[in-house]
């Protein structure tokens, strides 16, 4: 199962990643990054899971915790640098 | 031990129903009828998973835990519902 | 099987997310998205990061896209074969890279033995909130300070367009009815910290969750924009400030000693409750 989990973090990446490079519209690039952090976000948490302990190692729950706010504060300011360079642009 | 199957049957059930919402969501063709199959089917479906895990447990804290989880899911259903038809009659 | 159908389901929506050429269908499929990685990290026994994702990662970042494409008249255009060619080129290479660097990883003991013996010296029984706010407790000062700044960033662009209401008087009613319940709620779920699922960020999420359904009714909080401002800071400035004090005391900065590290982590915890769930309001509002 683990192996699978892996498997989709990287595809996940690999397709957002392409679509970043491709889309020429903010709306999708900015989706495509987040889906990015989301499959980044997934092989940490499988890693997490990797181990011989019990309960899954807490460290990396930890950071994907800070990650994921730090991700939509992220895209707060994105999505309003992109709403003033439309602003620009009229 | 009927505790058990009572849950079990309960669990099946409400898992038709859901199923029977969503299959209603995909194939209906308009949109009120739609919004019954999300209302409606869906509460129902969950009334009786929400059933079926009270009588699985027996400590007070969460029956009461899962009765508010209930109360909450039927009230921003019914709030759901009600925005949905209201923005399709507007824009209609 | 449940792992298989629910990957598959993510995958699936990230893919029509990312290809359907309406931005609004995309976002949509996005919200999608981020419930199913939520699933998936119950699966995988991250509770807490289930939480968080479910109420940022998905609501809210999908108002926030919502709002973009509504104010952006932007068409999607159709990328050039160039760099359609090197965009694939690219993912390709990346994709072996990470293809051969998977045959790599095996299951080993990492720092997760280290973090359960010491569990005891930190003050609190949730393992995740000891790494967050006592082992790594530099990482998430650090944290809360670039969202502070990002938000404050974000203010300083001085963008006028108000965000996105609904003027009904059932939302109205209902937003109201039901902010006391998620301000108790979400306390409890940031009390709930010191020893199982939940903590300061999940709360704090919540919290921003449910203020921003009483600004999608089209009202504002009935607060002076200078607390407002306390709020926000709130966490960046009583995390250091406790920092400093255990360091002048000659503990070491955010070293607390055992006695004193539950009541400590409770205050942290506090603060950047209310400073994550008043930044994150302030990023949907756009302003104050």
């Amino acid at each position: 199962m683990i192996w699978f989990y892996y498997i989709l973090a990287i595809l996940l990446v690999i397709i957002s990643l392409y679509h970043f490079i491709v889309a020429r519209n903010y709306v999708k690039r900015l989706i495509a990054l987040n889906i990015l952090g989301s499959g980044v976000f997934l092989f940490f948490i499988t890693t997490a899971k990797n181990t011989n302990t019990e309960s899954p190692d807490p460290v990396p729950h930890a950071l994907v915790l800070t990650g994921i706010v730090v991700a939509v504060s992220a895209t707060a300011i994105a999505v309003s640098l992109i709403l003033h360079l439309n602003k620009e642009e009229e | 031990m009927a505790f058990e199957i009572l849950s079990i049957a309960f669990m099946f059930i409400g898992a038709i129903f859901l199923l029977a919402g969503s299959i209603g969501l995909i194939r209906l063709k308009d949109t009120y009828s739609r919004l019954h199959a999300l209302t409606k089917a869906d509460v129902l479906g969950f009334g009786f998973i929400v059933l079926s895990c009270i009588l699985s447990t027996d400590l007070l804290s969460h029956w009461i835990k899962l009765l508010l989880v209930w109360l909450l899911a039927i009230s921003y259903s019914a709030l759901v519902g009600y925005a949905l038809a209201n923005r399709k009659k507007r824009y209609a | 099987m449940l792992d298989l159908a629910l990957g598959l389901m993510l995958f699936v929506s990230a893919l029509l997310s990312l290809h359907s050429k309406d931005t609004m269908k995309s976002g949509v499929f996005f919200i999608i998205f981020g419930f199913l990685s939520g699933l998936i990290w119950v699966r995988l026994e991250a509770p807490d990061v289930a939480l968080v994702e479910i109420i940022l990662g998905s609501a809210i970042t999908g108002l926030l896209i919502f709002k973009l494409v509504k104010g952006s008249k932007q068409k999607d255009l159709k990328a050039f074969t160039f760099t359609r060619l090197w965009a694939g080129f690219i993912s390709f290479l990346i994709l072996i890279f990470m293809l051969f660097h998977l045959t790599t990883i095996e299951r080993q003991d990492r720092i997760a033995s280290l973090v359960f013996e010491n569990l005891h010296k930190s003050g609190v029984d949730s393992a995740v909130n000891a790494v967050l706010l006592n082992f790594r407790g530099y990482d998430t000062l650090l944290e809360v300070g670039v969202i502070t700044l990002a938000i404050f960033g974000l203010l300083s662009l001085g963008l006028k367009r108000e965000a996105y209401y609904w003027d009904n008087p059932l939302l109205k009613g209902f937003s109201r009815l039901l902010l006391p319940f998620i301000v108790f709620f979400s306390l409890y779920i940031t009390y709930l910290g010191t020893f199982s699922v939940g903590g300061a960020f999940q709360g704090g999420a919540l919290l921003a969750g449910g203020l921003v359904i009483f600004a999608l009714a089209g009202q504002a909080l009935p607060l002076k924009a200078s607390i407002i401002y306390i709020f926000m800071m709130a966490g960046l400035g009583v995390f250091s400030l406790i920092g400093l004090l255990y360091a002048l005391l000659g503990y070491g900065f955010l070293t607390y000693p055992l006695e004193l590290s539950t009541i400590s982590i409770m205050i942290i915890e506090l603060s950047i409750w209310i400073s994550t769930a008043f930044l994150l309001y302030t990023a949907y509002r756009g302003k104050l």
